[in-house]
């Protein structure tokens, strides 16, 4: 469930699982480093019990735990394939976590699967769908039945076949019942016919009649089938108005006695028959009653149900199924009074200590209605203290701000074996040692739980936020060093480009022992920064460093020169820098520096800065200047003595920055448009010859 | 003809809307209707609904498996409205029960007494992935019955992204391509800066707006023969605390 919702129910529920995410609104930026979100983030979900967490994955993380799911990333359906070099493992995008769940069938929900020969979509409700399998059932148990006269069975099976089945028809189909069954058994499996025939097409009265009749049948077939199906005619009762003209949900017309009756046809037909054939479609048709009537506390106990028999093959859903059930129909609108079952309360207080698009979590309203809330569910945790103790700390860290009395609930040792539940005690204990400035105690903890890392995403967690704190308390060097635990080459990317010195970057290019993605990403960002930020010099002995096979994007470093074909010719960038470095304002070097940019682009995220709290959001050790191609445009254009060539290329290319939609693709100088106007006249005025003017009809 | 006449009606209601700077949904007749949001009072005036029906995706654990997952409302009886069935697509590797379960849902709604028109298929287009999403279509197309129009939507940059060859591809397979100017719940900001682009298009047009987000028409999409109208992404109120 995406967002936060009142602690009182709302009065809508969603029929779907899916929540409403705008058309179109695909996909996630590169993750941020950062551990703490405190609004939902689904784009920057984290692998321990969080308030910013999708309470999908909270519930999932607490079910790892008790064995019935595993969990890890699945990158193979990105869009684009190739990954981001510094793009984080953690956080990570919700769409990307991929659950498997042991001994579940392989093809469930499986839109290939032949098994399931049925037109519906996974979660497309219709009483309809049970027809195909009914008449299968319906089949077996007349060929089965002892003391049916044969020419009886063949025309119910025919009978049975032919009742065409469509629940959204609005004319009913036109159903007779069939002509020539004699024996008192055929007569009720007649019976039986005509009421699949009301039930099917509506009638519900009539089909409660039919099936009334049978429940005492001495067949064991009829006997069971019918008892179950009064309870699926008084549900379908029940129902009968609560959808819209749009077919959207109004729960509060529901039929609530027709809806008592149901719940006690089902317990009643559980009862009976605990392991009955229908048991599994009995007990999710009671999480149906008691969703339709608000019944929360028995709802989520069903659910805390099916999950623990999730292992023991009487269950029609999988865990993930119910999950997504919960989701949808527990914990979009839930009135947390209700909630007795510590694993959804816990996910509701999580989603209830997140910050809303506009609120605070920690405005003092709400830290006292949390707080409040909170201490009235202790009673309610008595089987799992640990637990509420671990909501608790979230609180002090998340809401109320003190970190001391976080650390004071949560288990000094971390044990052998880090479950999702031990890792979010420790990481929340780092986070209280973080918000309260002891970042001894918290590089210490950090290592020593980096080696009990062993479930998914854990390690490169703990990496995160063992080089933040490195970062942040101005030992980046550490990151470099020997030894280090931070070996994840997507942190080390992006410190080599936002924060290393220029001496580490060549420590880092140099050094045999680093991976060849983060020692290109660091020459890169060496290169980019001399020769932008005026380093001239250091420039042309670094390129020195650049490797006999580079990779592509570090080619341009090295190129001998441009636009041998008519374009606007450059030499090679050692000679660019040399010439810059000789004298600043050479026009024709100040034009080449912007043709690397704008025929090349800017590599990694090296030209955008995360924020300040964030990985590589520190101050530099070796700043970027935030070079745009405008700047060098402007030097030229101001420069009357600059040679002709150089100077008609400038006013053009500084026009054409705005082409097509009058924004500017070149840096971020607010230009008026009368300027914009005035370069265009001094082109064609000034250079009417020249190729860059001929070729310039517009401005924008 | 009667396509036309909705056409031209559709420009007049454009026109009263252009002035208002905010989206005021009163002022339209066309509707995404997704999941989750709830139905609003000014669905009433509609001519025309997109209803969001189903997300396709691959299966999570099994990158050759299909999931089809019903989204949205219950299949309502005898709307008035013109309905388009919209999908989320995430996949365009379908099996043959994902046409199936498609149609049959086509079926479903036409047999509960709605003008079902056509099926609107919701997917990111990256540039990459264009030319198997043409193909796709093309594929899909020859799936539908032919009373059925096929449309698409695409973000705003799409309509910079795709070439002209592409587009005459596009104009015989899809009946129109509403180009949406939000992401997530807000309108995009510099949404003017793709317009220009947006107007050239040569194939059948609308514009996607979000309730409540930014709209000025510039006056140059109006004027473009392949403009055909608005349609308003409803969402649900805030809520007041």
């Amino acid at each position: 469930m995406p967002r936060k919702f009142g602690f009182l129910g709302f009065v809508f529920l969603f029929l779907s699982s899916s929540v409403a995410y705008a058309s179109g609104d695909f996909g996630c930026g590169l993750p941020r480093g950062s551990i703490v979100f405190r609004a939902y983030a689904s784009c920057n979900s984290v692998p321990f019990l969080s308030p910013s967490n999708d309470t999908r994955l909270n519930l999932e993380l607490l079910l790892i735990d008790s064995g019935k799911l595993t969990g890890n990333l699945n990158l193979s359906h990105q869009y684009p394939a190739q990954r981001g070099l510094d793009q984080l493992m953690v956080p990570f995008d919700f769409e990307d976590w991929e659950l498997k769940e042991p001994g579940a069938p392989a093809d469930n929900g499986n839109a290939n699967s032949a098994a399931d020969s049925n037109d519906y979509a996974e979660g497309e409700g219709s009483r309809c769908k049970s027809d195909g399998g009914g008449i299968a059932a319906f089949n077996k148990a007349v060929n089965a039945a002892a003391g049916l006269p044969k020419d009886d069975a063949t025309i119910l099976i025919a009978a049975r076949g032919a009742l065409v089945a469509n629940c959204d028809a609005k004319t009913k189909p036109n159903w007779t019942p069939p002509q020539g069954v004699h024996s008192a058994l055929g007569r009720e499996f007649a019976g039986y016919i005509a009421g699949a025939s009301a039930f099917y097409g509506g009638d519900f009265p009539a089909a409660l009649s039919s099936f009334n009749s049978l429940k005492n049948s001495a067949n064991p077939w009829l006997k069971e089938t019918s008892r179950y199906m009064i309870g699926r005619a008084m549900l379908n009762s029940a129902q009968l108005k609560i959808f819209g003209e749009f077919g959207d949900l109004k729960l509060e017309n529901v039929d609530k006695s027709n809806l008592k009756v149901t719940e006690d046809a089902f317990s009643t037909y559980l009862h009976d028959f605990p392991n009955g054939v229908y048991a599994a479609s009995a007990r999710g048709l009671l999480r149906r009653v008691y969703w339709l009537g608000g019944d929360q506390t028995k709802l989520a106990e069903a659910f805390d149900r099916a999950l623990g028999d999730a292992d023991k093959g009487i269950n029609n859903v999988t865990v993930l199924e119910l999950v997504q059930e919960a989701d949808a129909k527990l914990l979009g609108s839930v009135d947390v009074e209700q909630i007795q079952s510590p694993r959804f309360l816990a996910i509701i207080d999580l989603m209830q200590m997140r910050a809303g698009d506009e609120t605070l979590a920690s405005s003092p309203a709400n830290v006292s209605s949390v707080r409040a809330s909170l201490e009235a569910q202790k009673a309610r945790f008595v089987k799992d203290p640990a637990l509420y103790d671990y909501l608790l700390a979230v609180f002090h860290v998340y809401i109320d701000s003190k970190p001391e009395e976080a650390l004071a609930l949560l288990p000094n040792s971390p044990g052998q074996r880090l479950s999702y539940m031990a890792f979010s005690q420790q990481i929340l204990r780092v986070l209280a040692m973080d918000a309260s400035h002891q970042s001894d105690a918290e590089r210490k903890l950090l290592l020593q739980l980096l080696p009990l890392a062993k479930l998914p995403l854990e390690s490169e967690q703990l990496q995160l936020a063992l080089a933040m704190l490195e970062e942040h308390t101005g030992h980046v060097d550490r990151v470099f060093a020997a030894g280090s635990a931070i070996q994840d080459k997507a942190i080390r990317t992006i410190l080599v480009e936002h924060t290393a010195s220029a001496e580490m970057l060549r420590q880092r290019i140099k050094d045999p022992k680093e991976a060849r993605d983060v020692a290109d990403a660091g020459l890169y960002a060496l290169l980019y920064k001399e020769l932008t930020g005026g380093k001239y010099q250091a420039f042309q002995s670094d390129l020195a460093l650049i490797p006999a096979h580079a990779s592509e994007f570090l080619l341009p470093f090295a190129a001998a020169g441009e636009g041998k074909n008519g374009g606007y010719r450059c030499p090679s960038l050692k000679d660019v820098a040399a010439a810059l470095q000789r004298d600043g304002n050479d026009a024709r070097s100040l034009m080449c520096v912007g043709e690397l940019v704008r025929l090349h682009g800017v590599h990694y995220e090296q030209d955008a800065e995360p924020p300040k709290t964030d990985l590589g959001g520190s101050d530099s050790l070796f700043p970027d200047i935030n070079f745009s191609r405008m700047d060098n445009y402007l030097k030229v254009i101001a420069n009357k003595q600059a040679e002709a060539d150089s100077r008609a290329y400038a006013l053009a290319r500084a026009v054409r920055c705005y082409e097509p939609s009058g924004n500017s693709d070149c840096g971020t100088q607010k230009i008026p448009t009368g300027t914009r106007k005035e370069w265009f006249q001094i082109l064609h005025k000034e250079y009417p010859d020249s190729a860059w003017a001929k070729s310039l009809k517009y401005y924008w | 003809m009667r396509r036309l006449v909705v056409v031209l009606l559709c420009v007049l209601v454009c026109v009263r809307a252009m002035a208002a700077g905010t989206v005021d949904a009163q002022k339209y007749d066309a509707f995404w209707l997704w999941s989750g949001v709830r139905p609003q009072a000014v669905l009433s005036q509609a001519r025309c609904v997109y209803v969001l029906q189903g997300q396709i995706e691959a299966k999570h654990g099994d990158e050759s498996q299909v999931s089809f997952i019903a989204q949205g409302v219950a299949v309502p009886q005898g709307l008035t409205a013109e309905v388009w069935l919209a999908y989320r697509v995430h996949t365009l590797h379908w099996s043959p029960r994902v046409y199936t379960i498609l149609l049959a849902q086509l079926n479903r709604w036409r047999e509960a007494g709605n003008r079902v028109v056509g099926v609107q298929i919701d997917f990111d287009a990256h540039t990459l992935h264009l030319q198997e999403y043409l193909e796709f279509l093309a594929g899909l197309r020859k799936q539908l019955p032919a009373e059925y129009r096929l449309g698409i939507t695409g973000l705003m940059d799409w309509s910079s992204r795709v070439d002209s060859g592409q587009v005459n591809q596009l104009r015989g397979i899809v009946d129109e391509v509403i180009v949406q100017t939000y992401q997530g719940r807000h309108t995009i900001e510099d949404y003017s800066a793709y317009l220009p682009r947006v107007s050239r298009l040569n194939l059948p047009f609308k514009i996607g707006l979000i309730q409540g987000g930014n709209w000025d028409a510039p006056g140059y999409i109006a004027q473009s023969s392949w403009f055909r109208g608005y349609v308003v992404f409803l969402q649900n109120p805030r809520a007041v605390k």
